[in-house]
């Protein structure tokens, strides 16, 4: 696996992963919280720590659909960010589009995890 | 026999099938195109098909028995959409269902999804209601359930206010579909 480009992909969806930038494709419909889906989130997680980034970009905006066993498996993610050490914490910035409406009504609720340490961009915005 | 639409309704979409997990993209993806034809709103389908599937996935996760029941309604007096959803189950995950909903309609709808997801590494996760919690809040659903503890099968309800009132003009179809 390259780490500096790599990708998981299951069934409907994929990941990919390019440097700080991590695009979510496809949708996202698990079934519980034993899938691989939380296993790949996992493993971005500690990529993102080993290379130290301070800020990272995810893009929702090829994202058909993600269900709330999928939210979930996000938000664990998001709410490890707050136990991290102050060196370790790292920026997040969700890229959204407008036209897929669940978007930015899940990511306004995510924001409100962590103020300080998340933000959102529309696409084209 | 009469071929009519459903009566005091403006619109009526009846499916039953086996409680399929691939059945769910399957459905919403249905919901979504035929409401395409149907509204005018995006806003509006969104919210509903969003509604439509988290509810199916509670559904097809606590069923017991191999049916699941689908119905979106547009009445002639009400400018909402209502989803009700029935599955058998038994009593424990009813009656847990039960408690969350009424916790949840005592609770202002954003504060409580957000508890849900901050507690979700405390909360026992196959019961979290994050789902329900979820179109709550970003479809604006009121949701409600009802058990009948005889035949054990719970109805699982969300009802969401339309945007444009003009929309009731645009729905005049009715669809029954029975697929296992």
């Amino acid at each position: 696996m390259n780490k500096s480009n790599f990708k998981f992909e299951d069934l409907n969806y994929k990941i990919e992963i390019n440097n700080n930038l991590i695009n979510f494709i496809g949708t996202i419909e698990i079934k519980s919280l034993n899938d691989n889906f939380k296993e790949y989130i996992q493993k971005i997680h500690e990529y993102i720590l080993n290379k130290n980034f301070k800020d990272i970009k995810i893009d929702f905006t090829k994202l058909i659909f993600m269900n709330s066993s999928g939210i979930k498996v996000i938000v664990e993610w998001l709410l490890k960010l707050e136990e991290l050490p102050e060196e370790k914490k790292y920026k997040v910035l969700f890229i959204y589009d407008p036209q897929i409406l669940w978007q930015e009504s899940t990511i306004n609720t995510l924001l409100f995890l962590n103020e300080n340490l998340l933000s959102k961009k529309a696409i084209n915005q | 026999m009469q071929i009519d639409y459903e009566k005091n309704t403006l619109g009526y979409l009846d499916m039953t099938f086996g409680p399929v997990w691939d059945y769910i993209p399957l459905t919403r993806n249905f919901v979504e195109n035929f409401l395409l034809i149907n509204l005018i709103e995006k806003r509006n389908i969104s919210k509903i098909s969003l509604a439509v599937s988290e509810l199916l996935e509670n559904a097809i996760k606590y069923s017991n028995n191999d049916v699941i029941r689908l119905k979106i309604i547009k009445r002639l007096t009400d400018n909402s959409i209502e989803i009700h959803v029935f599955n058998y189950t038994d009593d424990l995950h009813a009656n847990n269902l039960l408690e969350q909903i009424e916790i949840m309609k005592s609770r202002n709808s954003l504060e409580y999804y957000l508890e849900k997801m901050k507690n979700i590494s405390k909360n026992n996760k196959e019961f979290s209601n994050l789902g329900l919690a979820r179109i709550n809040y970003e479809a604006n659903a009121k949701i409600d359930a009802f058990y009948n503890k005889n035949e054990k099968i719970i109805e699982t309800f969300a009802k969401i206010k339309l945007e444009l009132f003009n929309e009731i003009l645009f729905i005049k179809i009715i669809i029954k579909i029975n697929y296992k």
